[in-house]
């Protein structure tokens, strides 16, 4: 999976690294409206459902010389594609489950993908919990279905990062992808590469021990 | 299809398409639409012309007509250029054999709908379904019309009007998805069946049971399998990605990452999908929803006037066609992740469907994925599937 990590620095000192975001999560509960807001800070209250998946990209400032770029696949929800599901999943430097927090079986699904991450993703795959639809509850509690406690205990023994957001309000989806970002491992590989031309390509400076690759698995 | 931002004015109506979709797009500026659909209007007129002498030939009634000529290379040269929009939804009954179906299955549908009232609807379905109704088309002034203007300019609207906004169209479509569900237990509801279903809607005049009839021809006779509740797109995108690899190998060598995977996952699965490269994950949609959201509308309908012509190899050549048009910008990237934008935005940018049904000019790669001339029963397709995977790979 290291292949995909593509790391750079510029004389200056600035570091950028690329990352495989998957998202994953029931139908509706609100994964494609996440990227939306983190890639284009939009909401759209109609909008198509996803079918197969969707990429998209967005680069983040973590600092002023560190940059992070997520290649995003946003995947349609529902459980049959479960059988493609390796195909979103392999190669994955880290991914966000999805829950709706007005939806109780939804965190159960979030579940059930959280465990198949742990067991056939990357190894050190960073997961996010991300409880989605805050602004539900914030304006009439009652719509509640799973406290946030809860969520927060069962995200804490499984070791993901939690969240509840609201991609309508904007409310945590910056945070969220940037706590992912921060946890990424972008001090590791050694010396960093200039990033020059094709980031695929193979850096030919003898003085730069390649990071890809090289010590198998960078995250 | 999201993120319209604003309108220039929102006092303006919103630009549509002559099917009610709105003419901007993701990646097509209304200015841009107007620029190609003006001389792609003549394009209509012209067709429509030879279309009425044609049907005169054939004593056939140019008004409203359900009856069309019978198969015949002039006729397939004429449905590759295009069926007068008027006429569609009719000529795609017609071509499809939806006379019979309809003779032959008198009255399922209507007890299927008995049987949806009876509540045979499995919870998990009708769940799905209600999911996506709202999630059909927002672009179609029939499934989300206009909102009177104070509320188009709030950014969000109150919850209760999306109650008071369903639309007949809307209702159709629960009930078609409905029966669908319980007529079809090996697939119930996929999503994507939405768009099919929706589309059909709109071209048959809201014809629930014609409707229904055609979409059980897609899942069952076109793309057998595709949807099912074991879903086998994957198939699909195999045979695909075998074609890519064999008629355009410059592509297949920017888009095969199956070594990479095989190398850092250390996986020992060497068969399904990980071994299909990553790019069949933009390709996915092509096959379930039969072009809808990928191609532009008015290159989806061109798509859709062949395949009930000619059946499920139009899906194969269109989807190659798009590879190759997209040749020139493939071989120039660099980076795994411009291929996966650039495969996603190639079809959303073809809003010319002359130049699509036009390629390739020789018809040797539509061949090689010519597994279905007739309805061949689902085992036949996978068996003529995995002989052609096993001459391919
Ligand atoms: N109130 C509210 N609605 C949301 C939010 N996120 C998504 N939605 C709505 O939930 C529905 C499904 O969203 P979508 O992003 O398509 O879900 P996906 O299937 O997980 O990709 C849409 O109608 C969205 O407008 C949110 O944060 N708050
Ligand atoms: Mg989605």
């Amino acid at each position: 999976m290291a292949s995909r990590v593509q790391q750079g620095g510029r004389p200056g000192g600035s570091r950028f690294s690329q990352f495989k975001l998957v998202l994953l999560g029931e139908s509706a509960v609100g994964k494609s409206s996440l990227v939306l807001r983190f890639v284009k800070d939009q909401f759209d209250d109609y909008r198509e459902s996803t079918i197969g998946a969707a990429f998209l990209t967005q680069t983040i400032a973590l600092d002023e010389t560190t940059t992070v770029k997520f290649e995003i696949w946003d995947t349609a929800g529902q459980e049959r594609y479960k059988s493609l599901a390796p195909m979103y999943y392999r190669n994955a430097n880290c991914a966000v489950v999805v829950y709706d927090i007005s939806q109780a079986s939804s965190l159960d699904k979030a579940k059930a993908w959280v465990k198949e991450l742990q067991r056939q993703a990357n190894e050190n795959i960073i997961i996010a919990l991300a409880g989605n639809k805050l602004d539900l509850v914030t304006e009439n509690p009652d719509k509640r279905a799973i406290p946030t406690a809860d969520a927060e205990q069962y995200a804490k023994e499984a070791g993901l990062l939690f969240f509840e957001t609201s991609a309508k309000t904007s409310e945590n989806v910056k945070e969220l992808f940037t706590a992912i970002a921060k946890k990424l491992p972008l001090d590791q590989g050694g010396p960093r590469n200039i990033r020059s031309g094709p980031r695929q390509g193979v850096d030919l400076r003898p003085e730069a021990s390649s990071t890809v690759g090289a010590s198998g698995c960078n995250c | 299809m999201a993120g319209r931002g604003m309108t220039p004015d929102a006092s303006l109506p919103i630009p549509r398409d002559r099917y009610g979709f709105k003419k901007r797009s993701q990646n097509i500026t209304v200015e841009e639409y107007d620029k190609w659909n003006g001389p792609y209007t003549e394009y209509l007129e012209r067709r429509k012309v030879k279309w009425v002498a044609l049907m005169k030939q054939y004593g056939l009634s140019t008004e409203n007509p359900i009856r069309f000529p019978p198969k015949s290379d002039k006729v397939k040269r004429f449905i590759r250029k295009g069926v007068p929009p008027e006429w569609r939804g009719n000529a795609w009954f017609w071509y499809a054999g939806g006379p019979a179906l309809l003779a032959r299955h008198h009255g399922l549908y209507w007890d299927l709908i008995e049987r949806v009232h009876n509540g045979e609807v499995s919870d998990t379905d009708r769940d799905a379904i209600e999911r996506d109704l709202n999630r059909t088309f927002p672009d179609n002034i029939k499934f989300k019309p206009d909102l009177p203007m104070s509320s188009r300019q709030s950014s969000g609207f109150p919850a209760d009007l999306k109650a008071d906004s369903e639309t007949p169209i809307l209702r159709a479509l629960r009930r078609v998805l409905q029966a669908f569900a319980i007529h079809n237990p090996h697939i119930g509801y996929c999503q994507s069946l939405n768009f099919l279903a929706g589309f059909l809607l709109l071209f048959l005049d809201e014809d629930e049971e014609k409707a229904f009839i055609m979409l059980n021809k897609m899942t069952n006779i076109y793309l057998p399998g595709t949807h099912g509740r074991v879903l086998e797109a994957n198939i699909d995108i195999g045979v695909l990605m075998s074609c890519v690899r064999e008629s355009m190998p410059a592509i297949w060598a920017k888009i095969d990452d199956t070594e990479d995977i095989a190398a850092s996952t250390g996986s020992s699965r060497s068969s399904g999908p990980a071994r299909l490269p990553t790019v069949s994950l933009s390709t996915t949609a092509w096959f379930m929803s039969c072009f809808l959201g990928s191609l532009p509308i008015e290159t989806v309908v061109r798509v859709w006037d062949t395949l009930f012509y000619e059946g499920s190899r139009t899906l194969f050549r269109i989807a190659l066609a798009i590879f190759k048009l997209g040749e020139p910008e493939i071989r120039a990237v660099h980076d795994n992740s411009e291929v996966f934008q650039i495969v996603q935005t190639i079809p959303r940018k073809l809003i010319d469907a002359n130049i699509l049904m036009q390629t390739p000019k020789r018809s040797r790669d539509a061949r090689t994925v010519d597994v279905q001339k007739d309805p061949a029963p689902k085992s036949r397709f996978k068996r003529s599937i995995s002989r052609k995977r096993g001459k391919l790979v």
